[in-house]
């Protein structure tokens, strides 16, 4: 006997979602009932279900047939590019189309070790250049090409 | 079009100065001169409607049609941008936050100003409150159709529906692009007068319903002519009637619906363009000028009436006066439906 | 032959130099905007709209239909090179195409996408133009009930998607299902799991969602230890698929051809469905389905080919009813109309030159994106060999910049952020994303369809088994049910999913 810590971990998420979700629906929104359904009956029905399921997943995996053990978690890469997008979402109409790709791009860089400067800035100096032709010349996108941030006044 | 200022321009967020300097030589090719108020030079940099749905839709054909005459007349680009969402609400809420300059429009779907302050709370109220109306464009009454092959096949006009309704054994569904629409609203104001019973059949837009109509798996439907047209002229469908209290200049072979039910009828549905509160009202006028000169163009005219929408030219005044009269109107139905607060939660 | 001077029409209207040089220029725009991430042929469209005031209606719909059926072509090269869906369409391309590209053979998956879709294109062509009347009688005869069973097909069908662990597929399918809800609910206008978020009450934006989760996460995966890992781990070998690959090709595109041209026709959300099935039906009749999910050819053809037929199909209750199928389509009936054309029963006798050289016009296309698309391979893949550090940054600006251009929203791009966080973690927890994909965009569907079929019949469940077609439908859905949980298929499953790791 031994614990796939994989599907324990994969269960857990699984149930504790369901349940969240059943929480909602019960808390905010008429069920119903099968012949008259409710905004809530559907979801009831599916959380419910994933609930059970990821229950059973967790359980399972304590008696698995051989142990797995959770892979590592670099964080790095995920933290780095999130925050990339984030910047970009939440900056773009300060920014500007070219900065706030220049800025996407650079920062997504950093995600890659070891992080070298000098490419990293040539390449998302590139990238921002053929963004910024495809989008804002080409399709023009509504979003100024230098932002407001940049302007005096 | 290197620059649409309004987009930045309400953020006066500062950044140190010497990063500001660095960027001046690149912002000065791209900067938006700094814009004057005065309605003698409007437009002098490019104007932006959003149009708060997905493209292809009612306001969507309007604005796009007339952002295309204006840039023609100003030689000044009117650009049109889809933000869809919330019953149009979020592209309203974007543009009655943006500057007061004439820079940023908002194409105006009747539901921003009639329907949504009452069925989505106080925050949608407010958006209302904040907009400006500019000029109306076009609008079309609500068309009630049924199928012509199914149960209904005897029924020929708007009485024979009602009287069929009130003998039906099963019950008679009638199908709508939705909860809290204008069509579903008349629906009910229909069914209460006249005390018959419908069951409402909602749908995602009128063409879905429409295949359901052909299919004879509801049995009404009410929504916008310009969908049902091509099946009524192919036989498929029968229109009996419209909304409005006279007929319809487009389509004045059908009858209204209050020779039937007298005192039941449903404003147009109005597609406008409205303005951030504040706007300069020497803006404001020169804009509704211009609408009245393009609306009486002959291929307008005719881009509006394909899609069987009547081009509505009028005065700031008269545009403000009936916008507030449909408002009035929209608010009385969904009162008496019993439509409670649907609530986008805000 | 009335057909043959039909068809005869078509293309003397569809050779006429305008028409050709607006069917290239077409294409040609679709193919690279579905190489884009975000920008679909909706937006495009709707911008190209006014320019095409100016044209003979015939070519203007010309063009705008090349748009569509080339952004179907170009959706799956981003799937392919870097696991990237443009469009909800190509997700499943995903699947084997992106794992052949890790092998080296990103060129013959390419190629078989571009053949099946040419091959799919010619005959839903055909199809259209010898049937297209009377297949809108489908397309009447499916209401909320046929359309819910159809689903639950879709549905079942979907466990099979997955490698890896039934109970985690369902699992995977169930969130799926569930954030598919978000938004309001069309019934009662109620707001579901939106949070307070205005902007979540039209829902979760499928491309974000699929870029997140496929394109990101990946991304993700590929940083994971000291160096940035090249993701392509073999050499390249060959551009051009060989004698064997063609052969294995010839099954699947013709079953991927024959169930995207009938699920096509269905406008209630059946084009979406049909790359799903044709990829499960081919995973349980092909020899080597133990190679799906590993780069089986086969999964590159066959829902390529459904994708691409249904595309082509879609066409027909939009040209014959006036019934558009998807948001695309209702452009182009708007179109339409401002060019002063009605859409609806009467095209085809009113305006038999732009009905017939519409449909000559698409087989044309079908044969450009061909020969567009096959030189344009060797540039794809040599794409693969720009170095990593540069690769994976620019796929991070072209989806940030690609999903904002869907709606002009910024919410749109943290819906990235957060699919590609999940889709990270649970790819660690093996578990797997199409399973999710496909109940993300079944699930506001099945419970549309389902819960107006009831109000219909008033409450009465048996409209699911009296009514013909449906009770087809179910019936096929309890086979797939049986096939799918048969013993002998779940061993071979549990093979699988040990060799993966």
């Amino acid at each position: 006997m031994a614990v796939n810590r994989k599907d324990l971990a994969a269960g857990a998420i699984f149930a504790a979602f369901g349940a969240t979700y059943a929480a909602i629906t019960w808390r905010d929104l008429p069920i119903g009932e099968a012949l008259n359904m409710g905004p809530g009956y559907f979801p009831i029905l599916l959380s419910s279900l994933m609930m059970a399921m990821g229950a059973t997943i967790a359980v399972r995996s304590l008696g698995s047939a051989e142990a797995i053990s959770l892979a590592a978690m670099p964080w790095r890469g995920p933290l780095v590019l999130s925050l990339a997008t984030v910047l970009f979402a939440s900056q773009l109409e300060g920014l500007g189309l070219f900065p706030g790709i220049l800025a996407t791009a650079l920062i997504a860089s950093f995600a890659a070790s070891p992080f070298r400067p000098v490419p990293a800035l040539l390449a998302s100096l590139g990238i921002a250049i053929l963004c910024t032709l495809i989008f804002g010349y080409g399709i023009k996108l509504p979003i100024p090409i230098i932002g407001s941030w940049f302007r005096w006044g | 079009m290197e620059s649409i200022a309004p987009f930045g321009a309400r953020k006066g967020r500062s950044l140190p100065s010497l990063v500001r300097f660095s960027f001046v030589a690149l912002s000065l090719a791209a900067a938006a001169p700094a814009s004057a108020q005065s309605a003698d030079d409007y437009p002098n940099r490019p104007v932006t409607i959003v149009v708060p749905y997905s493209p292809g839709g009612a306001t969507d054909i309007v604005v796009r049609a007339a952002a295309r005459e204006l840039t023609a007349m100003y030689n000044q680009t009117f650009i049109v941008v889809n933000k869809a969402g919330a019953a149009g609400q979020i592209g309203a809420e974007f543009v009655s936050k943006s500057p007061p300059d004439g820079y940023t429009l908002l194409g105006y779907p009747e539901n921003i100003y009639s329907i949504n302050p009452f069925v989505f709370g106080e925050a949608a109220n407010a958006v209302s409150q904040r907009l400006v109306p500019v000029t109306n464009l076009g609008g079309s009454p609500t068309a009630i159709a049924i199928n012509t092959t199914g149960k209904m096949k005897d029924v020929k006009t708007f009485a024979d529906l009602i009287a069929f309704t009130k003998s039906a054994t099963v019950p008679v569904t009638y199908a709508t692009s939705g909860v809290t629409t204008p069509y579903h609203l008349l629906a009910q104001e229909i069914a209460r007068t006249a005390q018959i019973k419908l069951v409402h059949v909602p749908y995602k837009g009128t063409s879905d319903a429409l295949t359901d109509l052909v299919g004879g798996r509801v049995d009404i439907l009410f929504g916008a002519p310009a969908v049902m047209k091509p099946m009524s002229d192919a036989g498929k469908v029968r229109m009996l009637a419209v909304s409005s209290a006279e007929r319809f200049p487009l389509l004045p072979e059908l009858p209204s619906i209050s020779d039937t039910l007298p005192n039941v009828q449903l404003k147009n549905i109005d597609n406008g363009i409205a303005a951030p509160l504040g706007t300069p009202p020497a803006i404001i006028e020169k804009l509704n000028k211009a609408a009245n000169e393009i609306l009486a163009r002959p291929e307008i005219k005719s881009t509006f009436e394909r899609n069987l929408l009547l081009p509505m030219p009028g005065s700031v005044a008269e545009y403000t006066k009936r916008v507030t009269e449909t408002r009035t109107e929209r608010e009385r139905l969904i009162k008496a439906a019993n439509i409670g607060q649907m609530a986008l939660p805000q | 032959m009335e057909l043959l001077s039909n068809l005869g029409l078509g293309f003397s209207v569809a050779f006429q130099p305008m028409n050709l040089a607006y069917c290239f220029l077409g294409t040609l725009l679709g193919t690279l905007i579905g190489v884009l991430p975000g920008i679909g042929p909706l937006a495009t469209i709707a911008m190209l709209l006014p320019l095409t005031f100016g044209l003979t209606p015939t070519a203007s719909l010309i063009m705008l239909a090349g748009i569509f059926y080339g952004s179907q072509y170009g959706g799956s090269t981003t799937a392919i090179l870097i696991n990237l869906p443009g469009e909800s369409s190509s997700a499943v391309t995903t699947i084997d195409g992106y794992q052949m590209a890790r092998h080296g053979r990103a060129g013959p998956a390419l190629a078989a996408a571009g053949l099946s879709s040419f091959f799919a294109g010619t005959v839903a062509t055909l199809l259209i133009a010898i049937v297209a009347t009377p297949l809108t009688e489908i397309a009447i005869s499916f209401g909320p009930a046929e359309y819910f069973s159809l689903m639950v097909v879709g549905l079942v069908s979907s466990i099979a998607l997955a490698s890896g662990s039934i109970l985690k597929a369902i699992c995977m399918i169930c969130a799926g299902l569930l954030l598919g809800l978000t938004g309001t609910d069309i019934y009662t206008a109620t707001p579901r799991f939106t949070f307070g978020s205005t902007e979540l009450s039209d829902g979760l934006d499928f491309v974000a969602i699929a870029v997140g989760v496929f394109g990101v996460a990946e991304i993700m995966r590929n940083l994971e230890g000291a160096n940035a890992r090249e993701p392509i781990i073999a050499k390249v070998a060959g551009l051009f698929p060989s004698r064997d690959d063609l052969r294995r090709m010839i099954g699947p595109s013709i079953r991927g051809t024959v169930i995207g041209s009938l699920l096509g026709i269905l406008p209630g959300g059946g084009a979406l469905l049909s790359s799903f099935v044709a990829y499960n039906v081919e995973k349980k009749v092909s020899k080597n389905s133990a190679e799906f999910g590993h780069g089986a050819i086969e999964g590159v053809s066959a829902p390529e080919a459904a994708n691409n037929a249904g595309a082509q199909t879609s066409f027909i209750p939009m040209l014959s009813l006036g019934i558009p199928s998807n948001a695309v389509m209702a452009l182009m009936v708007g179109a339409m109309i401002i060019q002063g054309i009605t859409p609806g029963p009467n095209v085809i006798n009113n305006n038999p030159d732009l009905f017939w050289g519409l449909i000559a016009s698409m087989w044309l296309g079908n044969a450009m994106l061909i020969i567009l698309n096959l030189p344009l391979i060797g540039i794809w893949v040599s794409l693969l060999r720009v170095p990593y550090t540069v690769l994976f940054p620019a796929i991070m600006a072209f989806c940030c910049i690609g999903v904002y251009s869907v709606n002009n929203s910024a919410f749109a791009v943290y819906e990235i952020t957060a699919a590609g966080l999940a889709g990270y973690i649970l790819a660690k927890l093996d578990c797997e994303m199409p399973p999710f994909i496909l109940g993300f965009i079944l699930g506001p569907m099945l419970e549309e369809h389902l819960r107006r079929a009831m109000i219909i019949s008033s409450g009465d469940p048996t409209v699911f088994v009296t009514r013909p077609i449906s009770a087809v439908l179910l019936v096929i859905a309890v086979i797939a049910l049986v096939i799918v949980s048969l013993p002998a298929i779940a061993r071979k499953r549990e093979v699988v999913f040990v060799e993966e790791d």
